[in-house]
């Protein structure tokens, strides 16, 4: 139920701000490259910490600290996830109902 | 990668193999450890009677019991890959009836962080150790009774431990002569 609602909102967001809320081509691939150097930094470190403090506990903590971090710097559609925003062109809004848009089997009468 | 949800879904994903990972490296850091640890018993007050067990056969049969003392320092179990100990006394005996017998007479569990360095006096038996028929524990000589444990790991291998030393108990005669 809370699930449906979650992925409704993010379909709405994702349809009706895309212009606005977007990341672009690169921006996916410099959010992936972050969250997994981020992700296995705080598992490293976090491992290390455990194997000191003689606690898993401990570990498992720091790899939730990096977890929270990169879904903070990665989730949300940042500006360093748009790089390419100054040479990306957006496409002038089409006329609905300009017969070249369609295919001709549904050409409007 | 392009929505929210499939960025937050990828975070979380990578986040799990990460935690695989390290229990992984903490299961092949751990698993070598040795886990065997001396430990000293000794009986007191043995005697053997017959008895009918309430929740067994009607016919009588064979009741051992005594009191222990138990001296075993656990404490270097404790490693950061194990958060229980569960300890128990197993008494084994060979009788004409069968070759292997195996009875638990006491048992303990101990949590990480518990008291774990165990100095046990005059200790009385905490399940009854009864013998499967009559006259198996009459006139026994050699009932051998060792301290068994598992560790119980976050990760890794649930382990039956048998501690290093033990004792050898010696049964007489019935102690009531009424049979």
């Amino acid at each position: 139920m809370v699930l449906a609602l979650i992925q409704e909102a993010g379909d709405w967001l994702n349809n009706y701000m895309g212009r606005w809320w977007y990341v672009d081509y690169k921006g996916q691939a410099r959010a992936e490259k972050m969250f997994q150097v981020i992700l296995v930094l705080s598992g490293v470190i976090g491992w290390i910490y455990g194997f000191l403090t003689e606690s898993m506990q401990n570990g498992m903590i720091v790899l939730g600290g990096g977890a929270a971090l990169s879904s903070l710097l990665t989730i949300p559609p940042w500006f360093w996830l748009r790089p390419q925003e100054k040479e990306l062109k957006w496409h002038e809004e089409l006329d609905e109902d300009d017969p070249k848009l369609y295919p001709s089997w549904e050409k409007k009468e | 990668m392009n929505g929210i949800l499939s960025r937050l879904n990828a975070v979380f994903a990578f986040g799990m193999w990460v935690c695989t990972g390290m229990t992984f490296l903490t299961f092949l850091v751990t698993v070598g450890i040795d886990m065997t640890r001396p430990h000293d018993l000794a009986i007191h007050n043995a005697k053997v009677s017959l008895a009918r067990d309430p929740h067994g056969p009607n016919a009588k049969q064979d009741l051992a019991s005594f009191t222990f003392d138990l001296e075993v320092d656990t404490t270097p179990l404790f490693h950061w890959n194990n958060k229980q100990l569960f300890m128990y006394l197993l008494a084994e005996y060979e009788t004409h009836q069968n070759d292997i017998n195996q009875v638990i007479v006491w048992d303990k569990i101990i949590m990480r962080g518990e008291k774990s360095n165990l100095q046990i006096k005059n200790k009385p038996l905490k399940y009854k150790f009864f013998d499967d028929g009559a006259g198996g524990l009459k006139e026994n000589s050699d009932i051998k009774l060792t301290l068994y444990y598992n560790t119980v790991p976050n990760a890794g291998l649930l382990r039956i431990v048998k501690a290093i030393g033990g004792t050898s108990l010696a049964l007489g005669d019935y102690a009531s002569k009424r049979i």
